[in-house]
């Protein structure tokens, strides 16, 4: 009797613990299979929200201010460049506070009517935000928005440069003109040096061909109206306009081979560095219609792979949140 | 007393049984993500680490191992056992990424080989020498970067750790293996050319940076001057870390400090340089070179060669 006790306390015992067990067991693949029936659920609530095509107001200020920035931290920027601008003038000749007053107000109307030109937009993007066709349409209405903004407002045509050369008297304009080109060119030579730098990455220069190179372009191409975004492609189309007769002897047969094929490339880019007002216009000829961003010359998008816009990545190996 | 001999028991088998079925449920739901890559050493390394261990052993007279201990490393084998099969994977990924790597350092080494084929005027023999050795650096290189990488992922970045440079990779690598290849001649024009690169390099970095503070700091002529001094004298390699970010200097500017920049500027100045974003934590990638196409026609047969021989190599 007491072996048939203690078997059926054992049996009893083992019984409970199996079931035990199995309703554990059984629980713990629950959960497993749950969790995967709640993702499947959640995925099929957030399937109709994918579909829906949205730009937020944020995204039109990152696209026309470039980066983080939104449209009160564009006005700041564009206030202090002011502030410096009359600052620069100010430092070569001697400005009355009346005159600073012209210089400032002048730049002031600058910036007040590239923010109407901005609202002007934002207010179409409103209407289209949600309606992905008309929405790539309005995108490159903001090209030229963000070209001005990035190569500054106050350049030839700007109400600022027509008060100031009333402003300034004739000696006084020449000086600040000669002040100008100095900047160009500074900033030009920075660019051919880049650009240099690049092809060096490409076919191996020695120290002699990039000072050579970086002079004959300096020397033998104009100064770009301005700068911007498509810099390189201006360099490259410049460097293609000096006569070969000059280039050529620089390089090895080889490199020039691997060179000539690049340059190639962008001497067809003319028009539309022109239309982008990157080069002088063609006296007697009709500007042409400012191409969309789908209508470049295929080299824009295709020839130089290394300076397409990377997405950086953060040293700890994440992209940055901007 | 047997009755609680007999409980105890059963709660055993219920736990374990419990609890294998818990820890099933567990793997299945941690089996979703790939297991973490873990550097491996590399091989070399582990062939030296084996004998020297060998030797120690025999040093210290372990060389017979006794049952007991026998045991023991038996226990400790099957301990060790998941992790050699987690890092079998990993090694194999880490190896994957490398060859991904390869294919994005060719075009570095292919720059390279032009530049020491014009620095130093090489015949047909040096040239298909050096297209082999660049395969092997080529690829010493791109592990050592996807190591780098690895580590960084692993939380080894800290700050002022600057990101590795491919191209310096690349050039170390070569530099390792390249000077029997060349004569005594050859080799100082190399070093010279590589310094006058490495300051050119330099000099490039600062007029681009200088030249985007002028355009928004509207710097003087002796301004523009005393900043490339300042910026020349006080210079870190991380502030031209590739020229892609010099492409896009109106979004990103190296965190360059202000006591180098700021005695240069006016208080109007100051403000715009305090307001002007600066990044310290950003990697740029890096560029393969304008206009590159793989096996180009217009390149020397020697470099297709070497690469076909290379891949020819891996297959086996």
């Amino acid at each position: 009797m007491r072996g048939f006790d203690r078997s059926c306390w054992f049996r009893m015992h083992l019984a409970a613990a199996l079931l035990a067990a199995l309703g554990s067991a059984g629980t713990c693949w629950s959960q497993v299979t749950v969790g995967e029936e709640e993702e499947v659920e959640n995925n099929a609530v957030l399937q109709p929200a994918q579909a829906v095509f949205m730009m937020t107001d944020d995204q039109f200020d990152q696209w026309v201010f470039g980066g983080p920035r939104n449209s009160r931290a564009g006005r700041n920027k564009l206030d202090s460049l002011l502030t410096l601008q009359v600052d620069d003038v100010a430092r070569m000749c001697t400005l009355s506070e009346a005159q600073k007053k012209k210089l400032l107000l002048a730049g002031r109307g600058d910036i007040k009517r590239f923010f109407d030109q901005v609202e002007e937009k934002r207010k179409k993007f409103g209407k289209v935000k949600n309606d992905k066709t008309k929405f790539n349409e309005i995108y490159q209405e903001l090209v030229p928005l963000q070209a001005a903004l990035n190569s500054g407002l106050f350049g030839d045509g700007s109400i600022y440069s027509k008060t100031i050369r009333r402003v300034l008297s004739e000696e006084e304009d020449a000086r600040y003109q000669r002040v100008i080109q100095d900047k160009n060119r500074f900033r030009y030579r920075a660019k051919i040096e880049l650009v240099v730098a690049q092809l060096d990455q490409s076919v191996g220069l020695r120290d002699e061909q990039r000072r050579k190179l970086v002079e004959l372009i300096m020397s033998e191409t104009q100064l770009p109206t301005r700068f911007g975004q498509y810099d390189y492609y201006l360099v490259m189309y410049q460097a293609g306009q000096v006569a070969e007769a000059k280039l050529k002897p620089l390089f090895e047969d080889r490199q020039w081979a691997l060179l000539n094929r690049q340059l190639n490339q962008m001497r067809g880019m003319e028009q539309f560095l022109r239309t982008q007002g990157l080069l002088p216009a063609v006296k007697g000829v009709q500007p042409p219609r400012r191409p969309a961003a789908g209508e470049l010359p295929a080299e824009v998008f295709a020839a130089p792979a290394d300076v397409e816009k990377k997405v950086p990545v953060s040293e700890s190996g994440q992209k940055p949140k901007s | 007393m047997s009755r609680l001999g007999d409980l105890l028991v059963l709660t055993g088998v219920a736990c374990a049984v419990s609890g294998s079925s818990f820890v099933l449920g567990q793997v299945q739901d941690v089996a979703l993500p790939p297991p973490p890559a873990v550097a491996p050493p590399r091989p070399a390394e582990k062939k030296k680490e084996e004998p020297a261990k060998a030797d120690a052993a025999k040093k210290q007279g372990r060389v017979e191992a006794k049952p007991a201990a026998k045991a023991k490393v038996a226990v400790k084998a099957m301990v060790v056992q998941p992790a050699r099969v987690a890092a079998q994977p990993a090694a194999a990924a880490l190896d994957a990424q490398v060859a991904q790597y390869v294919r994005q350092f060719r075009p570095m080494f292919r720059a390279e080989y032009y530049f020491i084929r014009n620095t130093c005027g090489l015949n047909t023999d040096q040239r298909k020498q050096l297209a082999r050795l660049g395969e092997t650096a080529v690829k010493a290189a791109a592990r050592r970067f996807v190591e780098a990488q690895q580590k960084m992922m692993r939380g080894g970045w800290r700050p002022g750790t600057d990101y590795p440079d491919p191209r310096n990779l690349v050039e170390q690598e070569l530099a390792r293996v390249m000077s029997p290849l060349l004569s005594h001649d050859q080799e100082s024009r190399y070093k010279a050319e590589l310094e006058k690169r490495a300051a050119s390099r330099k000099q490039v970095v600062i007029d681009n940076l200088v030249a985007k503070l002028d355009g928004d700091l509207v710097l003087s002529s002796e301004q523009r001057t005393r900043l490339v001094e300042a910026l020349s004298a006080n210079w870190k390699d991380a502030w031209g870390q590739s020229l892609e970010m010099l492409m896009n200097i109106d979004s990103f500017f190296p965190n360059i400090p202000d006591q180098v920049v700021a005695p240069i500027l006016t208080d109007n100045q100051k403000e715009v340089w305090r307001r002007i974003a600066k990044n310290s934590n950003v990697f740029w990638g890096f560029s393969f070179g304008g206009g590159i196409v793989e096996n180009d026609p217009l390149d020397d047969p020697e470099l297709a060669e070497a690469q076909k021989e290379a891949e020819a190599r891996d297959k086996k």
